[in-house]
């Protein structure tokens, strides 16, 4: 089949199967030198990337639903500013990740972000509680909660549960949670600056 | 184009009656959800006996989800995610706690519920969660008339976790009952990784509710995921003569009793030390119940 | 040299490669039948004939194949490369080549044979102080061979351009590379160069298999022409080794002598054999006052893969089995190992240890005895070793219900770095500075400096000489001069090198006073085979916390506690950082899916010297050593043999159970 995507700025018409994974896709018909680990399956973690800014395992990942998509690797994403807030966030906490899944936990954090910026973006335009239904005790309740509290944070073992992701454990579960909070308002700073 | 290889032709039904009629006239073709199983086995790709796909993501039918009254229905190609957000205004914290652990988000955007419980020789989280809520499932089957019918998630597999219906029909949706949540008692339990270890890891659901120091109408149901899909009115009933509070001696021989009709359950070749990690929890789990009761 | 955009242009089209393995191990190939030409067409196919006569690469005396000939020594071993324009084509193709294969009479696992003999070290009469001696202690301990297969792949690119062969890869030892290459495929070693790439090899897995991989590639580009990729997936071995101490004492618990047996199997292809008798030796002489001491190591052959460094080659492992020997003996005489082991350590004199400095040299006794101190004391040791103590009056500990499964362990010890002197000695090792005419300085260390390393170099000649950091250029690997001070796996930060840096330097400030441009000196290694076989000063103790999760049956570890004292940081952060990764790394190691979100607590101090210190190896012997100590207290039950599964924990809770029985249930 003929795959039409954008993977790092650059866009491309490839011919390919139809159920080729995108990890392999981009290790062999966009042929770079950059070493993503091939674990075939064993979900290591380390071929992740952005597919229309949203993290996903690229070896789960086929061919034919990535028509017109917007794929961001790693390699793209070190370019981007939001990387640089991640990267200081790393310097000032002196903790980083192995270079063997420096890439992946990377991506990893900026997933976790993008979802800390749609839970406060929803805290800020409101909790539309009276058109849902909510049984008492119901987690809605817990999350309304958080949400009005205003903290819009993420829980240590929701960071936990999305950093297992990388099967490498090379980073304390606390700095992880530091760097993220860390990255969050430098992030949120220059937001701020901007506007 | 590889010389040794075929690109697999893909098919995209906009209805549920298409892809009948896709399967019907590609008997070879395989129903493609989210993909995130069939994408982790081991040498997927690239297979020189790949086959056609049918890819469901196209039937608008099968991404709906609503809640009436007495249940919650969801489409098959509902991600496990979107379940998530629709259930947080209605699961109780432990259940929503329960497929929040399912994997990280990057995997519940992308698995469906559907595919979860259809997948052949594997049986994970999804499947025990909706087995002890008692959920229903639509299935059509592959034929003609393409009949449908609804049928407890429970009668999907046999005691060794093997799908039983295989290639022959299509799960459309699922209905989970939502009726009696704030009156039950929800717990689950995964231990280890079904996807990454599932040899040795152990998933727990129960679901019961507690009448004048009894626990009454339990449901439980334990996955070992390459193994065991148990579920039991005997231990059930057995889990019914429970009284508060629990002591060791009442949690041991509710173990006992587990361990042996486990043994009897599972596939050959069961590691022992799954078995004995699915015992322990459910120990664990009567010693948590008896702490919560005891509390208050 | 060219850019490297422009030299492997992989938007051409060019040959990817992937290799054929073995099933079996220990096996005659019986027949290899290939997939018929019509499925396939525009395939190159390499095996051992296409090598002649040179079909292997040489490490020192040894040989490592490229190819299996005619039989397979272990599972894993290359059959076959096969080479073609399509990645899914060659995939194909090599899952369907059929190779069939006749088991050998001893069996597809024959039990290892010795290699090479005996290693025997002692000092004093051990025979004297057992006879004295009021008791002995004997303990065992087990390194059962594990790998790690989620390093991922390794991708080897070459292209041939005016004649040489370029080749871009990562490895540890780019100059192995280059002379392999050039030995197989007779060519001039000018004629190869290596574009090396920054990497990271925890297990030390670039040090051996890519020059196999780039020797293979190289003759598929010969022969085609052709740009050539070859990858193959990356994986490392722990050797399995068995270690045996005895060690005599007084009835006031003085310690005497003590006895070593260790035997290591370097898999199927032993090689540096002899650097691994003098690494061993180093980690089974214990960091205590004893009077005596004997040693004997023996390293065998087997029909396992060839052995991996893992970073060291078996100092760490050996150190464990000490330690953990000496916290059981410890134990043995009703006493707190963390405590007993800072009372022995309190007891080294001015003298400092003999025994133990005429093996390894360079360590602070007094900082080891601080280092001790403060992990005992941050770890709140005493308290907690005794509580768990208490609770093992409990005959079932792991309980779902009440958890009395708690232990702590601690460890403490030199860490050395580098190959030994005596090999040092015995390679005529030296390196050569040279102030040339237009005032620039080149270095040639034979080793591909990386960023941390060359400044840490310039920071030593600056002392000496002073000249700007721009103007000092390291001779590059490709370079004809480059020597070779063999794997950076063990040379990097060798002490030899520092030591003969500034020995180079001194003597060229020197010879700057009254010399013309230009000026070369060389300085050469001058260590006697008497001398100790290790310099570092590196020194330290870990202490770890951990309790047993219930229903996993898994190790959770709370919590570690690591002091240690170097010569010289440079760069205070990035170390930090890479402890902690030695750490999770061995915790995941010993304890597969233990889950590591414990809380390490990490000092390191240094006196500013310029001399060799190195942590790791140290590091992951003590973090062993003290992990086995934890769960040994945790379980009730002596650990001697890792890594520990839950199977093994299951193993043991069923133990304590059947013991139980008839009494408390």
């Amino acid at each position: 089949m003929r795959l039409t995507c954008n993977i790092n700025g650059t866009q491309y018409s490839l011919v390919v199967n139809s159920d080729k994974p995108l990890s392999q896709i981009l290790r062999e018909n966009i042929i770079t030198f950059a070493e993503n680990s091939q674990c075939l399956g064993a979900s290591c973690g380390n071929c992740i990337v952005l597919i229309n800014g949203s993290a996903a395992l690229s070896c789960l990942v086929p061919a034919f639903k990535l028509n017109g998509a917007s794929i961001l690797t790693f390699e793209g994403f070190q370019k981007t500013r939001f990387c640089h807030d991640i990267e200081r966030a790393f310097a000032d906490v002196g903790n980083q990740p192995c270079p063997q899944c420096y890439p992946s936990k990377t991506v990893i954090i900026e997933s976790i972000l993008n979802k800390l910026d749609k839970e406060n973006q929803s805290r800020l335009t409101g909790f539309n509680e009276s058109s849902a239904s909510q049984s008492e005790g119901s987690a809605a309740n817990e999350h309304a909660a958080r949400s009005r509290s205003g903290s819009g944070a993420i829980s240590t073992e929701m960071i936990a549960k999305e950093m297992a992701m990388s099967s490498c454990q090379c980073m304390e579960i606390s700095d992880v949670e530091k760097i993220i909070n860390l990255a969050y308002k430098y992030r949120s700073r220059r937001r701020a600056r901007r506007s | 184009m590889p010389e040794g290889l075929r690109s697999p032709t893909v098919f995209t039904p906009k209805t549920v009656s298409e892809a009948i009629s896709n399967k019907l006239r590609n008997p070879g073709a395989r129903y493609w959800a989210g993909g995130t199983y069939i994408m982790s086995r081991p040498n997927f790709y690239p297979n020189p006996n790949q086959r056609d796909i049918i890819s469901l993501a196209g039937i608008t039918d099968l991404s709906r989800i609503y809640h009436a009254d007495r249940y919650l229905e969801a489409g098959a190609m509902v991600t496990i995610q979107q379940l998530l957000t629709m259930g947080s205004f209605i699961f109780s914290k432990d259940l929503y706690n329960a497929i929040n652990s399912i994997g990280s988000s990057v995997v519940r955007n992308q698995a469906t519920l559907g595919g979860s419980l259809c997948t052949n020789d594997m049986r994970f989280t999804m499947s025990c969660l909706l087995a002890t809520l008692n959920a229903q499932v639509e299935v059509r089957m592959v034929s003609r008339s393409a009949p449908s019918r609804w049928i407890p998630v429970s009668k999907l597999y046999d005691r060794k976790g093997n799908f039983l219906f295989s290639d022959n029909a299509l799960l459309t949706k699922i209905r989970i009952p939502t009726d009696n949540t704030s009156q039950n008692m929800f717990i689950a339990k995964t231990l280890d990784s079904p996807m990454l270890n599932p040899s040795e890891s152990v998933i727990l659901g129960l679901q019961y509710s507690v009448n004048q120091g009894t626990i009454t109408t339990p449901t439980m149901c334990i996955v070992l995921p390459s193994s065991c899909f148990y579920m039991s009115q005997d231990f059930d009933n057995l889990l019914s003569t429970i009284s508060f509070p629990i002591t060791r001696d009442k949690a041991q021989k509710v173990a006992r009793r587990l361990a042996s009709d486990l043994r009897m359950s599972v596939r050959q070749n069961t590691d022992q030390l799954q078995i004995e990690r699915a015992v322990r929890l459910l120990e664990h789990v009567l010693y948590e119940i008896n702490t919560n009761y005891l509390a208050g | 040299m060219p850019e490297q955009s422009d030299l492997f242009d992989l938007t051409k089209k060019h040959l990817i490669g992937r290799l054929v393995t073995s099933t079996v191990s220990n096996a005659r190939i019986a027949d290899i039948s290939m997939p018929g030409e019509s499925q396939f067409r525009h395939m190159l196919v390499l095996s051992a004939s296409d090598f002649g006569n040179h079909n292997g690469i040489r490490i020192m005396d040894e040989e490592l194949p490229f190819f299996a000939r005619d039989e397979v020594c272990y599972k894993g071993q290359p059959v076959l490369a096969v080479f073609g324009y399509d990645s899914e084509d060659v995939e194909l193709f090599c899952k369907q080549v059929k190779v069939s294969y006749q088991i050998k009479p001893d069996s597809e696992d024959p039990a290892p044979e010795q290699y090479g003999s005996p290693f025997i070290w002692s000092y004093g009469n051990t025979d004297e102080y057992f006879t004295a001696a009021a008791k002995t202690f004997r303990s065992t301990f087990e390194i059962t061979p594990f790998s790690n297969s989620m390093l991922g792949d390794q991708r080897i690119f070459v292209v041939q351009k005016e004649g040489k062969f370029n080749i871009r890869l990562s490895s540890q030892w780019p100059i192995h590379v280059r002379k392999s290459v050039a030995e197989a495929l007779d060519c001039p070693i000018e004629d190869v160069v290596v574009h090396n790439q920054p990497y990271y090899a925890p297990y030390d897995q670039l040090v051996v298999f890519p020059s196999i991989l780039a020797c293979i590639a190289c003759m598929a580009s010969r022969i085609s022409g052709e740009l050539v990729q070859l990858s193959s997936p990356m994986v490392s071995w722990q050797p399995r080794m068995l270690i045996e101490h005895e060690t005599a004492y007084m009835q006031d618990g003085t310690l005497l002598a003590d006895r070593a047996n260790c035997s290591v199997d370097m898999g199927a292809f032993p090689f540096f054999s002899s650097e691994v008798y003098h690494n061993v030796l180093a980690g089974l002489v214990p960091t205590y006052p004893l009077k005596a001491a004997e040693v004997c190591i023996i390293t065998n052959r087997s029909s396992a893969p060839p052995s991996n460094f893992f970073g060291d080659l078996g100092f760490s492992m050996a150190q464990a089995g000490t330690e953990s020997h000496f916290s059981q003996l410890a134990a043995s005489i009703g006493m707190q190992p963390g405590v007993w082991k800072l009372g022995r350590i309190s007891e080294i004199g001015p003298a400092g240890l003999p025994l133990c400095e005429s093996v390894k040299q360079g360590a602070d006794y007094d900082k080891l005895e601080k280092s001790a101190k403060e992990v005992i004391e941050s770890s709140w040791y005493s308290r907690k070793y005794a509580a768990n103590s208490q609770k093992h009056l409990i005959p079932v500990r792991m309980n779902p219900a009440i958890n009395y499964s708690r232990g702590i362990g601690f460890a403490c010890g030199e860490s050395i770095m580098g190959f030994s002197q005596q090999f040092n000695a015995s390679a005529n090792y030296s390196i050569t500075i040279t102030m040339n005419e237009n005032e620039t300085l080149s270095v040639n260390t034979g080793i591909q400096a990386d960023r941390t390393m060359t400044a840490i170099w310039k920071e030593t000649i600056r002392k000496f000489i002073d000249i700007p950091d721009e103007d000092i250029i390291f001779v590059d690997i490709n370079d004809p001069d480059i020597l070779d001070l063999g794997p950076s796996a063990l040379s990097r930060k060798i002490g030899i090198v520092s030591a003969l840096l500034i020995k180079a330097c001194s003597e060229l400030a020197r010879k700057l006073r009254f010399s013309r441009l230009p000026i070369s000196v060389t300085a050469e290694n001058e260590a006697e085979l008497t001398d100790p076989f290790y310099y570092s000063s590196g020194i330290g103790a870990v202490a770890i916390d951990l309790h047993i999760d219930t229903v996993m049956l898994s190790p959770i570890i709370d919590n570690v506690w690591v002091n240690f004292h170097l010569s010289h940081v440079f760069d205070m952060d990035r170390l930090l950082n890479k402890a902690r990764h030695t750490i999770t790394a061995v915790l995941s190691d010993i304890c597969p899916r233990s889950t590591a979100k414990c809380n390490i607590d990490i000092k390191i101090d240094q006196d500013g010297s310029f001399t060799a210190s190195s942590l790791t190896a140290g590091l992951r012997g003590l973090t062993t050593a003290a992990l086995v100590g934890a769960l040994s207290q945790a379980l009730g039950h002596t650990i001697h043999r890792i890594p520990v599964t839950s199977d093994d924990i299951l193993g043991i809770a069923i133990l304590q159970h059947q013991n139980s029985e008839g009494g408390e249930k």
